[in-house]
């Protein structure tokens, strides 16, 4: 069951893909994708979130779709936090997508 | 952000402390109820510190026992805290009240007129004028709406003949009268009895009688200080007999007019050398940028140690650092060093009395009127050895010589 859901929200998605392709729209626009902007290592932008999973000074843990990114750094904090976008603070020194 | 940062301080915020192990579900849970939450940052393991509108705290109690994460406010920031925290303290905001009231208050009065002249005031004293003013309601301690400034300004004009112009601004607390005076009748205009007298020593040339009685006539020698024309003229006339001028009545006292000219002469004696040495610049020169401290110490701070050249002209300008009224103990020093050279010229004989008479010329130019005429001119040599000539110069001039001198009539 679960298997078979997977199976259809991915195809769905690989379609959505492809439309967005086809008529140049960008991706994060249709597909809800985060769309990260970074000012050197100091700030970090994050638009399209799906809430926080986890938050510490070294390291803060964000839901997006498709999986997690996780932000790892020094003296991290939350500078702004609304519905749709986070702001990050501090020393950046590793962003790594969880699948 | 800045722009944010001042509307938080109005609208006023709370720092709080959030406690418990689930605090990314109390983060989670602020952002889809959509509570603004910033400057969120971790204390330590089980504890964050975060940014709230005093308005949301009561919404975050609710969160707050759902994810059961209490939290405490450790601090209030803001505009209504402080608000508060005046009403507490109400002799100081009244204080400061009464300050704004009195320093407007007072600033809606004329504290000081002046009055104030392109020209020095001849007609009339400050003192008049402000009299004028104080008469007319413009005085220290009178509020500045009641100040008609145009009107005021015209009813001195017209109170004041001596002025032709009279304007009122008011600057602040202080109230400027700017005054033109009407412009001196000229006291020559009116007859006034005078003689033309000679302004220097010489020999008439031509004489001009516009009123008057001529004393000298052409060829004359006079002397400085001689009457040449009189302002005391007896009307003459002609004997039919003899055909000499007979003087009958009683002279009358007139203003001497008239045009004297004369010649003139004048004399320097000047001594040039023949052999000229000196020094003169060689057009190389160096700076000097130094801070002096006090009277004592002087930093170099670019240029040459000590002068660059064997002789030398120094140049020196010196500014000090000033801050409002303040003078600083501190002088930037700009040394300019010229590097001189002995010359040695010689001029001849004939090159060094030529050098002499335009010397000498150029020392007497400044006797002469300005529009006088050089007619002649003579070089005598006086003295004369292989370095120096000492010469006396003549010159001759052409100019009017003629000066007036008033004086009382004597009266019987």
């Amino acid at each position: 069951m679960l298997k078979a859901t997977r199976f259809l929200w991915e195809k769905t998605r690989r379609i959505q893909n492809q439309f967005a392709e086809a008529l140049e729209i960008p991706q994060d626009a249709l597909l809800d994708l985060p769309r990260i902007t970074m000012i050197g290592d100091a700030q970090l932008y994050l638009e399209n979130h799906k809430g926080i999973i986890e938050y510490s000074t070294e390291k803060i843990r964000v839901s997006v779709l498709g999986g997690s990114l996780e932000i790892i750094g020094k003296d991290l904090t939350l500078k702004n936090i609304k519905p749709d976008e986070i702001a990050a603070y501090g020393t950046i020194k590793q962003l790594v997508f969880v699948k | 952000m800045l722009l944010a940062r001042i509307l938080n301080f109005f609208w006023g915020f709370c720092i709080i402390r959030v406690a418990g192990s689930r605090k990314e579900r109390f983060i989670n849970l602020v952002i889809t109820e959509k509570i603004p939450l910033w400057d969120i940052r971790q204390i330590d393991e089980e504890e964050l510190w975060a940014k709230v509108y005093v308005s949301d705290i009561g919404k975050l109690r609710h969160i707050a026992r759902k994810s059961r994460c209490p939290f405490k406010i450790i601090a209030k920031r803001g505009l209504p805290f402080l608000l508060l925290r005046a009403e507490k303290r109400k002799g100081l905001v009244a204080g400061i009240i009464l300050f704004m009231i009195m320093l407007y208050g007072l600033s809606s009065f004329v504290w000081f007129v002046d009055v104030q002249s392109e020209k020095p005031l001849e007609l009339l004293t400050k003192e008049e004028i402000l009299a004028e003013a104080e008469s007319l309601g413009l005085k220290p301690g009178q509020p500045k709406g009641k100040i008609r400034t145009d009107e005021l300004a015209r009813k001195m004009a017209v109170n004041l003949p001596q002025l032709t112009f009279v304007s009122i601004e008011i600057q602040g607390t202080l109230a400027k009268i700017e005054v033109v005076e009407k412009k001196v009748v000229a006291e020559e205009d009116k007859e006034r009895p005078a003689h033309i007298v000679a302004a220097k020593d010489g020999i008439i040339e031509e004489i001009l009688v516009l009123a008057g009685d001529p004393r000298v006539k052409v060829g004359d020698t006079v002397q400085k200080g001689q009457v040449l024309i009189s302002g005391i003229a007896l009307s003459k006339k002609i004997d039919s007999q003899t055909g000499e001028p007979i003087e009958e009545g009683l002279p009358k006292i007139v203003e001497a007019k008239g045009i004297v000219r004369a010649r003139v002469w004048y004399e320097a004696v000047v001594a040039t050398p023949v052999i000229e040495t000196g020094q003169r610049k060689t057009g190389a020169k160096k700076e000097q940028w130094s801070v002096r401290l006090g009277n004592q110490k002087q930093i170099i701070i670019s240029g040459p140690r000590t002068a660059p050249y064997q002789s030398y002209e120094e140049e020196r300008q010196s500014r000090t650092i000033k801050w409002r009224n303040l003078n600083l103990p501190v002088e930037i020093v700009h040394t300019i060093f010229y590097e001189l050279e002995t010359y040695r010229y010689n001029w001849g004989r004939e090159g060094a009395l030529k050098k002499a008479r335009a010397e000498a010329i150029e020392e007497l130019k400044a006797k002469m009127p300005i529009n006088s005429k050089i007619t002649d001119s003579k070089v005598e040599v006086l003295e004369e050895s292989d370095k120096l000539i000492k010469v006396r110069v003549w010159i001759e001039t052409r100019e009017d010589i003629a000066v007036k001198q008033y004086f009382q009539p004597e009266t019987d």
